[in-house]
Parts: structure tokens; C-alpha cells; sequence
């Protein structure tokens, strides 16, 4: 008896605290006006299958090439080709395997018997502009050389943002767009190392805590991975977040407390997933 | 009973709202901002130098950018002053390296430093190190490998030393040198007189010895230098010309090229017992072998197939398969010794290029190019490459000079190496500490 009375209070006190947790949709009259729609003009728009697109500055640089073109004009370089008479020596393993070599200078490449003037200084060669872009990591030289240099990512305003989600799909709370606002503000305060070893098979889940107003009240990695890169991709995504949060008017979770405010108990917890190389990179 | 209870519970479980999750696909790769306060101490020349050292080591990697120190808001007066994060983040910072000097009564200097987080506020690394006052520039590096790989996840390679070939003189008499010097130029140092000429200086892993060709004796010949006492002793004298040594990872072989009556294969050298073994016994020039980092391995080239292609095969000889088949000849193969990639230098249609490709031959990349670029050496974590370059003074491509480079495996940072002279063959040692 005494057993069945104790789960009879047990039930009711589970649907009270759950009744707690419910937001009964049904009950409410929203009085707030949904978020703006997007008038959106289809015929000046390609409309994809996806709209999580990237950056307009990352999509415009194309993966690098695995095998580099044939002949392509080298400006400096060109002009300084050797003449047929001194013509480069073919690359030599390493000191050339010559039958029997009399003395030193026999096996000294021919380039050394060239030599007169070694006195003058030599034209240091042009450093190659830095290109952080992700989608053009690890490209090849000759490719570098042939492409002008993509301008640095800019922080995208909140319109070109909007552009750039323009399928009009919308969510269940978030709209495709927002979403996609929202993914390339933080995806622009994530600074990761290009070159990490296994950065392609690493993911970085962390867990935020959002105020009402937007800012953040605790961020956290909820996953591990056993790389050595995963610890400083880790805490660098974590960093992101208090980054973009400090945007002002920019921050990515402003966004949330302004459109979506009646939703709050919907965004208080978000989970980001930070793919760092999962852009089509390679 | 039960069933109502089990009811509720699934209730309550599928009341619970479902996190709003959201993909964060692709990031940006610039260097990151980090503050580098004075170390404070009663030496002031200290206090400034060893973070100067610091800074140049972190930005050359082209992974960090060191903010200026006129922009800092808060002055780290010591070792245990707190950081007013946001003073930190208000000027761009993502970590910030503050620290100490002091002279103990044994005479040596012991420099303690803390690594924070800004954003997270909170200390992500602190130690302390002691060295003799003249070897300062050491610990700077150390403290940079330390910074490098707590913000990295990889080993540094800023105390590590190149070896290379200084070159003097005219054309017709060459003066090529053994030297060697810190990765950043620093303590230069000559290893052999310019009698004879020595080239393609090679270190062991475990950094005990130094295996280089000279042509002491006229004939050209593998030497080993102890590298502590400097007393060299030649590898024995073979019928034919040994050149392009490498060590096995363990230190105990050495893997080389011989060439007997015009041919020349591949052979492995026990360095205790003195024992040779022929690994590959084919008609075509075999040389430049390079062993993968687990020791299973090597890579070399061979013009086998008609023109000079990369081939791996297993320690012992076996299992030789042709990696390279792209256009042009390639040379001068090195594994990575983070094992994944091989460095090569390529020559197309008249133009030198330093590439990297997977093991498999898979992803090959030309990373620089150069009327003659070649030589290529890794740093000890794999990320960077130093090569030499040779850039012909006029149009007619008379009067070249040879100068040491690095760039790092993106491709995208290249810098010189500054030396004395002309400078070529640079060999990048394995961390000192």
C-alpha cells in the first residue's frame, strides 16, 4: 500500500515539474510579429540546394589544383631562364655518379664553372602574399603564381549574409538564412591553424549558454578527439564564441534576441558543430 | 502503476526542448594575435631580448602575430601580477606570454613565464627554465617551442640548429665549408677547414653524429664528424663513390648511394658492425634514398622507368613501387618526419620546383620554384621546409648566387634564411632540448 502511494506521488510529481517544462503553443496569441520575410527576386537568383553557403569571398576560390598546369607564365623567374648555353643542370640526386672522378671539380655541377661575378648581390625573390583562405590551402605554386590573391575575408554585413541564404526553406524556429547568418559570423572569429596535422577529420562541439539579450553566459567543449591538434582547435572554437559575442551589434547571437525573442527557451542552449575543414577545402 | 509511471517519464523526456544546433563549416587561418609583455628582471638586456627572440621565432612560423608592445594597455610588472583580461582583449589578443628573470647564487639565470588563455582567462601553461647567462638565447627558443606547442597541439622547432654548405670564392675554386648555426642564423659555426670540399651534410637523429661527403683524398667518400669531440673517421673506402647518406631513424644505418662501373644502387650500412647490404640491384641509377619515420620504409629516385621517378619500398629492398608519375624528372626525395609527406625537388620544362606529395604519390603540390632550387630538408615537426635556391646574377645565367630558404608546407611562407655568404645543402637537425 505504503509502495503504491509512494509511486502515485512520484507520477504526479514527474507531470508537475514536466508541466513546468511545456510550453503549450496552443494556449498562446502571439503577439509579436513573426520574423520580416525576405522579399526575395527569383529571377536574379541562382537558387542552390543547400543555402549553408560559404563566405561569397570563400566560394569564389576554387580547390587547389592536385597537379599543376602546363606552361603558365612566370613573371620574374621567366625573364631570368637560363640561355641555352647554361642551361640548368638536370636535377642531380644528389652529387652526380660520374664513372671516375678525377679530382673535386669534376663532379661539381656545370653551373659551377659558370660562376665569375659572385660578389653581386642577388635579387631576393618576391615573397608570395599570404592567402589565409582556407578553400586555397596547400595549393600548388604554380597555381599561387597564376591566381591573383583573394581579398581577406571581410566581415560580411548582415544583408550580404542574408544573400547568401536565399533558398527561402525555413526552419522550425530558425530561419535558413539566420542560420546561415549565424555560421559565417562565427566561422569568420574561428582562427584555426591551416595547417594542424588530422584537422580534416577533426569536429569541435561546443555547447553555449545564451542570455536573453545575446551575450553568452558559458561556453563548453562537449566532445573529444585523440589528436594533438584537437586540444588548440578546441579552445579556439570556444574562443570564437566569446569573440563574435563581443561584436556588438555584429555578434551572431544578437540575431537570436532580436528576432527570435519569444523563442528564448528555443536558443538558450545552442550547439555549434565547427567543421574546420568540411568546406570543400580539399 | 508502472505504466502510468513509465508514461509520465516518457512525457517528461520528450517534453525536454531539443537543443538548437547549428554547423560551423570552415574557419579562417590567420596568424593568431598574441601579446608578449617584458620579461621583468634586474638584467634589462635580458628582459628585452629573450622576448625578442621569442617574438621572432613565433612569427616566423607565420602562425602567430605578435602585438605591438606600444598597444598594451596593462603593464605586467611580475611573474604573479593578474591579468585584466579584458585591457587584453580590447587590443586583439587571444594569448598573452608575460614573465620572469632571475639570478640565482649558483650563477645561472632562471627564467619562469605564463601562458593565458584571454578569452577563456585563464593559464594555459607556466614553467620555469635555468641555463647558464650565456646560453639565453637558448632558453628564448625553448620558451618559443613551449608557447609554439601549447597553442599548436605540435612540437616546436625553434632550438633546432641547420647545418649547411658555405660557399666561398670564384667559380673555378670554390671554397665549400661545413657550417652550421641555429635556425634562425645565429652561432655560426664552421665544422670543417675548406681543404677538401664537403657537401650533403646529414644529421643523426639521435644528433650524436653528423655523416657528410668530402672529397678529402680526392676521391669523394662518406665521413662521420662526432659531433661533441668534432674527430671525423671515414666510413670505410668502397670500390666505388658513396654519396647521398641519410640515417635510419634509429641512428644505427646509414642508407647511401654507391656507384660501381657507372652504375650506382642503393645500400645500407650498419654503422657498430660494419656491415653492408645491397638493397637494390637494378641496371638504372638507384640513389637518394630517405627512410620514413617508423624505420619501414624508403623512399628513393631511380630513372628505371626512363626518366628519374620517385620509388618506395620496404627496408630490406623488397616491395618497390614507383610513387611519381606526373610530368618531368624528379630528385632528391625526403620523408616527412611526421610522415606525412614526401618533399621532392622537380624539374619541368627547364624550371626547378621543391614538391610535396602524400606517400602514395597521391596530392602532389609545387610549393617553390627557381632557376635551381633544391635540397629540400624538414623541420623536426613537419610543418616547414628549408631548401637552397640559386638565382643566376645575369640574363646569360653567369654569376650565380646560392642563398637558404624555408617555407612552410602550406606554401604560402617563404623567407630567407640570412647567412654570411653564399650558403647551399641545408640539413635541418632534430629539437636540441
Amino acid at each position: 500500500m505504503q509502495r503504491k502511494a509512494l509511486l502515485l506521488s512520484l507520477g504526479l510529481h514527474t507531470l508537475v515539474i514536466s508541466l513546468m517544462f511545456m510550453d503549450f503553443h496552443f494556449t498562446k496569441e502571439y503577439t509579436k510579429a513573426p520574423p520580416a520575410i525576405l522579399m526575395v527576386d527569383l529571377t536574379k537568383v541562382k537558387i542552390a540546394s543547400e543555402t549553408n553557403l560559404p563566405q561569397k569571398s570563400i566560394s569564389k576560390k576554387q580547390s587547389p589544383k592536385v597537379e599543376p598546369k602546363k606552361e603558365e607564365p612566370k613573371p620574374a623567374p621567366k625573364a631570368d631562364k637560363p640561355k641555352p648555353e647554361v642551361k640548368p643542370p638536370e636535377p642531380k640526386p644528389e652529387p652526380k655518379p660520374a664513372p671516375a672522378p678525377k679530382d673535386a671539380v669534376a663532379v661539381q655541377p656545370p653551373k659551377e664553372e659558370k660562376k665569375k661575378e659572385p660578389t653581386k648581390p642577388a635579387p631576393t625573390p618576391k615573397p608570395k602574399k599570404p592567402d589565409y583562405n582556407l578553400k586555397s590551402l596547400l595549393a600548388s605554386v604554380e597555381k599561387v603564381r597564376q591566381d591573383a590573391p583573394a581579398p581577406q575575408s571581410q566581415q560580411p554585413t548582415t544583408e550580404e549574409a542574408l544573400d547568401n541564404g536565399t533558398e527561402g526553406r525555413m526552419d522550425k524556429i530558425l530561419t535558413i538564412s539566420h542560420r546561415d547568418f549565424i555560421a559565417s559570423k562565427l566561422r569568420d572569429c574561428w582562427n584555426i591553424d591551416g595547417g594542424a596535422q588530422n584537422i580534416d577529420e577533426i569536429v569541435v562541439e561546443v555547447k553555449v549558454w545564451v542570455n536573453k539579450d545575446g551575450s553568452i553566459r558559458d561556453a563548453k567543449v562537449v566532445n573529444h578527439m585523440n589528436f594533438p591538434a584537437f586540444r588548440p582547435l578546441s579552445e579556439s572554437a570556444r574562443r570564437a564564441v566569446f569573440i563574435c559575442a563581443q561584436k556588438g551589434d555584429e555578434s551572431p547571437f544578437k540575431i537570436l534576441s532580436e528576432h527570435y525573442a519569444d523563442h528564448y527557451n528555443d536558443w538558450k542552449e545552442l550547439h555549434l558543430n565547427f567543421n574546420p575543414m568540411n568546406a570543400n577545402v580539399f | 502503476m508502472k505504466k502510468i509511471f513509465l508514461i509520465l517519464l516518457t512525457f517528461f523526456i520528450t517534453s525536454v526542448r531539443a537543443e538548437l544546433r547549428i554547423s560551423i563549416d570552415g574557419a579562417k587561418s590567420d596568424p593568431t594575435p598574441i601579446a608578449i609583455a617584458d620579461f621583468s628582471s634586474q638584467n634589462s638586456d635580458l628582459s628585452r631580448l629573450i622576448p625578442q627572440i621569442v617574438q621572432a621565432d613565433l612569427e616566423r612560423s607565420h602562425l602567430f602575430r605578435v602585438i605591438d608592445q606600444e598597444a598594451h594597455i596593462q603593464q605586467m610588472d611580475q611573474l604573479n601580477t593578474t591579468p585584466r583580461f579584458a585591457d587584453w582583449q580590447a587590443i586583439g589578443a587571444h594569448a598573452l606570454i608575460h614573465g620572469e628573470i632571475t639570478e640565482g647564487l649558483d650563477g645561472k639565470i632562471h627564467v619562469s613565464f605564463r601562458v593565458w588563455d584571454v578569452y577563456a582567462q585563464q593559464q594555459l601553461d607556466a614553467k620555469t627554465l635555468s641555463t647558464a647567462p650565456e646560453s639565453w638565447r637558448k632558453i628564448a627558443h625553448i620558451i618559443a617551442d613551449t608557447i609554439y606547442e601549447r597553442l599548436t597541439g605540435e612540437k616546436g622547432y625553434f632550438d633546432t640548429k641547420i647545418a649547411f654548405i658555405s660557399e666561398k670564392g670564384n667559380a673555378d675554386k670554390r671554397e665549400r665549408r661545413l657550417a652550421i648555426m641555429d635556425q634562425d642564423g645565429a652561432n655560426l659555426r664552421y665544422l670543417t677547414d675548406g681543404k677538401s670540399m664537403a657537401m650533403t651534410p646529414r644529421f643523426a637523429p639521435n644528433m650524436k653524429e653528423i655523416v657528410y661527403m668530402s672529397y678529402q683524398g680526392g676521391k669523394p667518400q662518406l665521413y662521420l664528424m662526432d659531433s661533441k669531440t668534432m674527430n671525423t673517421r671515414t666510413l670505410g673506402t668502397f670500390e666505388g663513390m658513396s654519396f647521398a647518406p641519410r640515417f635510419s631513424p634509429d641512428s644505427k644505418n646509414l642508407v647511401y648511394s654507391m656507384s660501381k662501373r657507372g652504375n650506382s644502387d642503393i645500400y645500407l650500412y650498419h654503422l657498430e658492425t660494419g656491415k653492408r647490404t645491397q638493397l637494390t640491384t637494378h641496371s638504372a641509377i638507384d640513389t637518394s634514398p630517405s627512410f620514413s619515420p617508423d624505420g619501414k620504409r624508403i623512399v628513393f629516385n631511380s630513372d628505371r622507368s626512363g626518366r628519374q621517378q620517385l620509388y618506395v619500398m620496404n627496408s630490406d629492398g623488397s616491395n618497390v613501387q614507383r610513387i611519381s608519375f606526373g610530368e618531368g624528372s624528379y630528385a632528391t626525395p625526403v620523408w616527412s618526419p611526421r610522415g606525412d609527406y614526401i618533399a621532392f625537388t622537380k624539374i619541368k620544362n627547364g624550371t626547378f620546383y621543391i614538391g610535396l606529395m602524400r606517400p602514395d604519390g597521391s596530392g602532389e603540390r609545387l610549393i617553390a620554384d627557381g632557376w635551381l632550387v633544391e635540397g629540400p630538408t624538414w623541420s623536426p615537426n613537419g610543418r616547414m621546409i628549408a631548401f637552397w635556391r640559386q638565382t643566376p646574377m645575369d640574363k646569360r645565367g653567369k654569376g650565380q648566387t646560392a642563398k637558404l630558404y624555408m617555407i612552410d608546407i602550406t606554401g604560402y611562407h617563404e623567407s630567407e634564411l640570412q647567412t654570411s655568404g653564399d650558403a647551399s645543402d641545408p640539413e635541418w637537425s632534430p629539437l636540441m632540448h
